[in-house]
This record gives C-alpha cells, sequence and structure tokens, in this order.
C-alpha cells in the first residue's frame, strides 16, 4: 500500500523535475528536481525505511532537509491523526537544522503555514495543510531570500518562486490527493 | 586549464590515500574510506573533536588529524559537504564517552548536514554538540556575526580547542572556550587571481589585472567590493583598518595573526604581508605574537589571501602555542 505510494509519488516528480531545475537555475544549482528524483527512487530500490533511503541517496543539504518531510509523510501514512503533530515537529526540526524561519524563502514558508493549518483544523488537517501550503508557496514570488545561494543573485531572487518551497507544497498536495481518493473510495 | 588527476570523481580518495600512506603512524582510515582518524590512542575524558568539510581546501582540515587537535575529519566531495549520513558515521568512529563537539564552518550545506548529523547522532543517545564558526566579516556586517561564513580564522578555535581537549575539559567548558574564541576572531580575504575549479576545470571568476577582490570566499563568491591593486603596504592598512573599524583592538593589547595564502600565493608573498602587519600594528601600539603563516585554507590555485586576528586571554595563548602532532599543523612559537 505504502509502496504505491511512493510509486505515483515518484512519477509525480519525474513530469515536475525539468520544471523544478528550471526554477532552481535562476536561483541555485539548478538539480533540485534531480536530486529529489533521485531520493524519491531510492525509496523504491532500497531495503532502508523510506526517510533514510531518501536522505543518503538525494545526498546534500537538501537531502536531509526534505527526507524529514518524506519521514512525516510515511508515518501519517500509517496513522492520519498524527499527521499535524507530526508536520509541527517537521517544521521544527527543518527550521533548526536550516537555522531559517518562515519569511526567508525556503521550503519552510509552505512546511510551517502547512503546519499551523493542520494543527488549527483537525478534522481537515490533511486538505487544509496542502491549501496553506500552496498560499505559502505563493508568496516565496516576492520575498527577497535571506538564506543558500539565492541570498547572492540579482534582487536576491525577487520576482522567483522558491523551488523547495514549491516541492515541499507538491509533495503535502499529492499527499493529500492520495488520502482523497482513498477516502472517497470508503465512502 | 591544467589540473592534475587520474579521474576527476577519484581526486579526494587518491588524495587520502596518499595523505595516510605518509603519515601512518599518525593518522588512519576509519571504517568508511572518507573518514580520517588519529592513530594515538585518546584518554576517556578526552571530549572528541570532529569535522566534515568539502574537499579541495587541503590541508585544511584533514591535516590537522592528529594528537592535540582534530580527531577525525569527514572528506566531502570537491567544494562539497559531506552528506548528513558520512558525517554521522564519522562522528560514530571518533566517539569517545566525554562526548564530541563537530565543528561546523559556516556555509549552507556543512550547516545543514553537520545540524543534521548531530540529529542522527541525538537519536542514537550520543552527546555530540555543533559549534558553528564564522569569522569572515565582508560576508554580513557588523552586529550580524552570526550571519557571518567560516574563513581561514577558524584555524583558532581547531587549535585551541584541541589542545584543550587534550587537556580534559569538560565539553561544556570546551564549547564556551570556542564561542570566546570565535568571538575574539576577525579575517578579511582579497584574491587577487582565480583558480581552477576542479569540478568545471574553469576559473572560478575573473578579474582585470589590475584589481583585486576584497572579501572573496572560499569557494570563489563573490566579493564585496573591488579595488584597485596597489603596494602591500596600502592593501593590508586598507584590511586592517576594516578589522578593527569591525572589532576594536586596545592599544597594549597581544594579538595572534594568521596569514593564510589560498594556494596561488608565495610564501615569500605572505611574509612581506605579515610585515606590513607588524608595522602596522606597532604603530597602534599593539603587540603581534605567534603568528601562524602559510597556506593552510586553500581555494585550488587561488593568488589571494586573507588575515585573521585573534585577541587571546592568557588560557587562549597557552593553548595555541601547545604542542601537536599533525600533518600538516606548524610550530607555533
Amino acid at each position: 500500500m505504502k509502496k504505491n505510494f511512493f510509486i505515483s509519488l515518484k512519477t509525480h516528480f519525474e513530469t515536475l523535475e525539468v520544471k523544478l531545475n528550471q526554477m532552481d537555475s535562476v536561483i541555485g544549482d539548478g538539480d533540485h528536481g534531480t536530486t529529489l528524483l533521485k531520493g524519491l527512487n531510492a525509496i523504491l530500490s532500497s531495503d532502508l525505511p523510506p526517510a533514510k533511503a531518501f536522505r543518503v541517496e538525494a545526498g546534500g543539504a537538501s537531502g536531509s532537509l526534505f527526507s524529514i518531510l518524506i519521514g512525516v509523510i510515511d508515518e501519517s501514512l500509517d496513522n492520519y491523526s498524527s499527521f499535524g503533530k507530526l508536520l509541527t515537529n517537521a517544521a521544527n526540526k527543518i527550521s533548526m537544522i536550516g537555522n531559517a524561519k518562515e519569511g526567508d524563502k525556503t521550503m519552510l514558508d509552505a512546511i510551517i503555514p502547512a503546519a499551523k493549518a493542520a494543527r488549527e483544523s483537525p478534522n481537515n488537517s490533511i486538505k487544509n495543510a496542502s491549501l496553506a501550503s500552496k498560499k505559502g508557496m505563493n508568496n516565496t514570488l516576492n520575498m527577497p531570500a535571506r538564506k543558500g545561494r539565492a541570498k547572492y543573485v540579482e534582487n536576491a531572487g525577487v520576482g522567483h518562486i522558491d523551488p523547495g518551497a514549491f516541492s515541499s507544497s507538491e509533495i503535502l498536495t499529492f499527499f493529500y490527493n492520495d488520502y482523497r481518493l482513498k477516502n472517497e473510495k470508503t465512502v | 586549464m591544467k589540473k592534475l588527476f587520474n579521474k576527476k570523481e577519484s581526486m579526494p580518495d587518491d588524495m587520502i590515500n596518499g595523505f595516510i600512506s605518509a603519515y601512518p603512524k599518525i593518522v588512519k582510515k576509519g571504517n568508511h574510506h572518507r573518514v580520517v582518524l588519529r592513530v594515538s590512542k585518546k584518554h576517556k575524558s578526552k571530549v572528541s573533536l570532529i569535522i566534515g568539510n568539502g574537499s579541495g581546501h587541503e590541508p585544511i582540515a584533514m591535516g590537522f588529524v592528529g594528537e592535540g587537535i582534530l580527531d577525525a575529519n569527514i572528506v566531502g566531495d570537491v567544494f562539497t559537504a559531506p552528506s548528513a549520513d558520512l558525517i554521522f558515521e564519522g562522528i560514530k568512529e571518533a566517539y569517545n564517552e566525554a562526548g564530541s563537539i563537530l565543528l561546523i564552518s559556516r556555509h549552507e550545506g556543512d550547516v545543514i548536514n553537520g545540524n543534521a548529523a548531530c540529529l542522527l547522532a541525538e537519536e542514537e543517545g550520543m552527546d555530540v554538540k555543533p559549534l558553528l564558526m564564522y569569522d569572515d566579516i565582508s560576508s554580513a556586517p557588523k552586529g550580524q556575526e552570526d550571519d557571518r561564513r567560516g574563513a581561514a580564522g577558524t584555524i583558532f578555535i581547531y587549535k585551541i580547542l584541541g589542545a584543550a581537549s587534550e587537556e580534559g575539559l569538560s565539553i561544556e567548558d570546551l564549547f564556551s572556550l570556542g564561542e570566546k574564541v570565535r568571538s575574539n576572531t576577525r579575517t578579511l580575504g582579497v584574491a587577487i587571481k582565480s583558480g581552477i575549479s576542479p569540478i568545471t576545470n574553469k576559473p572560478m571568476f575573473t578579474l582585470p589585472d589590475d584589481e583585486v577582490f576584497i572579501g572573496m570566499g572560499v569557494h570563489g563568491e563573490p566579493g564585496v567590493a573591488r579595488r584597485k591593486l596597489s603596494t602591500v603596504k596600502d592593501l593590508v592598512t586598507f584590511m586592517m583598518d576594516k578589522m578593527l573599524e569591525d572589532r576594536n583592538i586596545e592599544s597594549k593589547s597581544k594579538v595572534i595573526t594568521l596569514i593564510n595564502g589560498m594556494g596561488g600565493t608565495t610564501l615569500m608573498e605572505l611574509y612581506m604581508v605579515y610585515n606590513e602587519v607588524c608595522h602596522y600594528l606597532s604603530y597602534k601600539n599593539i603587540q603581534a605574537i605567534s603568528p601562524m603563516i602559510g597556506s593552510y585554507s586553500t581555494t585550488q590555485e587561488t593568488a589571494g589571501f586573507s588575515i585573521s586576528i585573534l585577541v587571546p586571554d592568557e588560557l587562549m595563548l597557552k593553548y595555541w602555542g601547545e604542542t601537536h602532532k599533525s600533518p600538516d599543523f606548524p610550530l607555533i612559537i
């Protein structure tokens, strides 16, 4: 069951790879899509738990950061009711590891509002987290970057959506869509 | 562009193998081929000092493994931070009952993966504290010191904590000593000609023949300003003025300086720089003592240098001068 989820998440990111690389090339290394896909492929081919498989294979800073979000999804697939709490812990962990906060134009601009929405609406946590992450992701468009290489590019990346916020929102939205499909079947 | 290698991808491993073969009494490879460990046994009260960093900056940090300085270095690919799992591997291999301090030179990838490695260690019940190191005054303004990059001045922390940990200082005391050294350290660098990146085989930046970059990062990150190339005296005066503006040093103080070559600058030039630093400081009635001069934190064949200053207290001074056994760290006299 869980394996099917990660297969379709990987397929989804295959379609996003070029777009993510393009977004990243404006303000970073230009390999964000490829890095995530490397990690997602590793989840399917490795015997390690998904988060660790992702982290080891994706490598680099984004391997460490996104593996935390993958861990949330993995655990929530076993127990949907813990999603809000897990996402909140993950946001804190990512913030700690990356020394970043909301408004720095990073993946946290999608994840922190998502965690907040999930906490505040326990009955609709997965849906509201997805919606809040999209809104947060769009807000990065006009933010100047305060972290990573984006800080050093012209205008600090103002006018570009942060690729990490975009992919985080994609993961949360994909998780919501999967959840919705599963639930619709049982209704 | 010309650079020596067998295969680009094997550069770090070929280098590690040569290093280990050269100094088998001092260093050895860990279970993982990217973990370099000291050979000599440690007392169980010694906190282990560890750092992970991208390769391509030698001798920092691999060359400083050995009794009295580092217990382990985790070697990443060229200019690339090692992964969190690799750093964690190094932490495990060098672990001691007294705990560990993971030194992190403040660069995005190193910080994220270093912090993540500490979390992995914590989950296993290990006591590992990450100590962020930053000193480059060109990378963030005064008042935002903790946004600054790590540069050559981080070497003061390696050496002083290395000697102090050998004496059995507790992890808490070492950590606060490290913070104190950090807050008393400043670095400013200038680059005059780009080295060649082993990744792209191209120069990392371009610069007109008669200009220098002030504040170049260790990976060729853009400097904060350009300046006409002038005499050593003029350049050093400009740099020292900037550093003393950033951190006032009272007259009659003692100052340790590190004149670090970036890889393509001669020792002749570095001693000329030190000569001017001494003139500058003596004019301000500040005493320059126990310097370190040479190419220790390098960016391939980049020409340029940095000046680091540390205002030491008595304890720092003692640990700075303590003997050590690491292959590439100089004698401090």
